[in-house]
């Protein structure tokens, strides 16, 4: 096809937009609900996944080694350790180091500890402390932490963790089914919305076709059409969720109670995830468009 | 050259619209289709025109064997054909240049091409005024020279039209078929279904009869019979 031709196609596309623009505005519409709904519930899940992770980055397991453990002992806990799955930084605390840290937290009183240098072993247990990165498993983890050799004690807060982990878990589970709902139930309306469009110009594409077009040359404004509606769609549905989150973000910083004001550090900002929504936004639009208008068009270029 | 051989067409509700026609229209011809209501003359176009395929029989169009025209063919078969209706089928939202035009894009003519041919035809239709008007601001007669002047702008070698005089005041009617048989001087075959009689009476020539969807009547009269005009 000769370049002016291919302009030509694309001109007409654009033309139909304008000529149609009940249709146009409708299909955007339709398009920008749909991208707002499933980009704000992906934010959403995003934000939650955010929080989750940020405090159970602050979960840490520490692990008591008994009275007076070797320094064998000790290398081969750390070495346990670090190949356990599901634990991150290993930190580890010699009895001289507690006892040193203890006498330091007396002040003017540390010196009642003097001499007793040599009986920090006794007193104390070698210790580590590793954080957890799997913050769903810290039942397991624990679990098997205790089972490692002269390892005495294990301790983590769980119910905090468990209660994120089962939040982040709800969250994803429904917001997953709500994104494949909308998902699906775009692709259908729009497809409707364009088939519409097709269908009050389906003699236009019957004269078209008696005058001997091909079906691609008939096809190519349509499909013009369709992607072009889902760029307008994914820029329309950009903006308005930047802004939406700017203020909701905004809303939530104002807000009196420390409670929530202290929520907006975990908050991840828009930012950081703003070319991957509007990356997002307009992949989502232009193959909705356009495979909806291609889809659209089976069955009326038989004539 | 248009060649039916013991063609038979039947709608797929069963209704036998064609039964055995042979008709054979040379090159330079101009053929007049007549018949009743009914009789068969649109199913005819629409096998020419490979809207249909023949149920049995062989259809030959600008030596296209249309039995065998596969699917991805039928685009550059309908370029060697201009088409002209009763209800003209001009592109609404396109001005009548641009309707013209459109004959021309789909086989890809360049745009120096367009801007050369389209005015051309358009003056020798009588449209040069109307290039920028579209279609709804036109009358019957207007439109369906407009209509004839799409067909005519890729200088195809056959001509069909399926009365296309239907629509339009009579005095005008006259003028349409002048304007064919014109076209038709210069070379270009001619196949055009009327019901109206008293044309066919008055210009004359080749004049095939089909009734209840068969060939009745296929010879040539003279024409001159000027009374209802
Ligand atoms: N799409 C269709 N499906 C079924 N039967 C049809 C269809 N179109 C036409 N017919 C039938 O086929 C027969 C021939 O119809 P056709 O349209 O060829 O007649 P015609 O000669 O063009 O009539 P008219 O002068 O009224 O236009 C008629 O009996 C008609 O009812
Ligand atoms: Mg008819």
């Amino acid at each position: 096809m000769r370049a002016s031709s291919f302009r030509y196609l694309v001109k007409n596309g654009v033309h139909n937009l304008w000529t149609n623009r009940m249709m146009t505005i409708a299909s955007v519409g339709t398009l920008v609900a749909c991208l707002l709904i499933v980009g704000f519930a992906v934010l959403f899940s995003i934000n939650v996944d955010s929080i989750v992770e940020y405090i159970g980055q602050q979960n840490e397991v520490v692990v008591f080694l008994e009275l007076g453990a070797s320094d064998e002992a000790v290398e081969s806990v750390r070495a346990n350790l670090s190949e356990m799955e599901g634990l991150g930084d290993i930190e580890y605390e010699s009895p001289e180091q507690a006892f040193a840290d203890y006498k330091e937290k007396l002040g003017e009183d540390g010196y009642l500890l003097d001499g007793m240098e040599d009986e920090a072993a006794e007193i104390y247990p070698p210790k580590f402390t590793a954080k957890i990165t799997e913050p769903e498993r810290v039942d397991t983890l624990v679990a098997a932490v205790k089972r490692i050799e002269y390892v005495d004690k294990a301790e983590a807060p769980t119910d905090l963790t468990k209660t994120l982990v089962s939040v982040r878990t709800m969250v994803n589970t429904i917001g997953g089914a709500v994104i494949a709902a909308l998902v699906l139930v775009s692709v259908v309306v729009i497809t409707n919305t364009i088939r519409a469009s097709v269908f009050t110009r389906r003699k236009e594409i019957s004269i078209m076709k008696y005058v001997g077009a091909t079906n691609t040359f008939i096809r190519i404004p349509f499909i013009v059409e369709g992607i072009l509606l889902g760029i307008f769609a994914a820029l329309i549905a950009f903006l308005a969720i930047w802004g939406g989150y700017a203020l909701f973000i905004g809303a939530i910083t104002m807000e009196s109670s420390t409670w929530l004001a202290s929520l907006t550090q975990y908050l991840v900002p828009f930012a950081d995830v703003r070319l991957q929504i509007l990356g997002g936004f307009l992949l989502a639009g232009i193959l909705t468009g356009g495979i909806g208008s291609a889809f659209s068009m089976r069955g009326h270029l038989k004539v | 050259m248009i060649d039916l051989m013991d063609v038979c067409f039947s709608y797929e509700n069963g209704t036998e619209a064609l039964k055995d026609v042979n008709l054979r229209i040379d090159n330079g011809d101009f053929a007049f289709i007549v018949g009743s209501s009914g009789a068969g003359k649109s199913s005819i176009i629409k096998l020419l025109l490979r809207e249909t395929r023949a149920t049995s029989g062989t259809v030959i169009v600008n030596g296209y064997n249309l039995n065998r025209l596969k699917e991805r063919q039928i685009p550059k078969f309908r370029r060697s054909i201009g088409v002209v209706f009763q209800d003209f089928r001009l592109i609404p939202n396109m001005t009548v240049f641009d309707n013209v035009a459109f004959s021309l894009r789909v086989t890809d003519a360049s745009n120096k091409v367009i801007r050369q041919q389209v005015p051309y035809v358009l003056e020798l239709m009588e449209l040069q005024d109307k290039a920028r008007k579209y279609p709804y601001e036109l009358s019957g007669g207007e439109q369906q020279r407009v209509a004839l002047a799409r067909a005519l702008v890729n200088d195809p070698p056959l001509i069909i039209a399926d009365e296309p005089t239907g629509n339009i005041d009579p005095e005008f009617s006259y003028e349409i078929v002048e304007m064919l048989r014109a076209i038709n001087r210069c070379g270009t075959t001619i196949v055009m279904v009327t019901h109206e009689h008293e044309m066919v009476k008055y210009f004359g020539g080749r004049t095939i009869n089909i009734e209840d969807g068969a060939v009745v009547f296929d010879d040539y009269i003279t024409g001159g019979s000027n009374e209802s005009k």
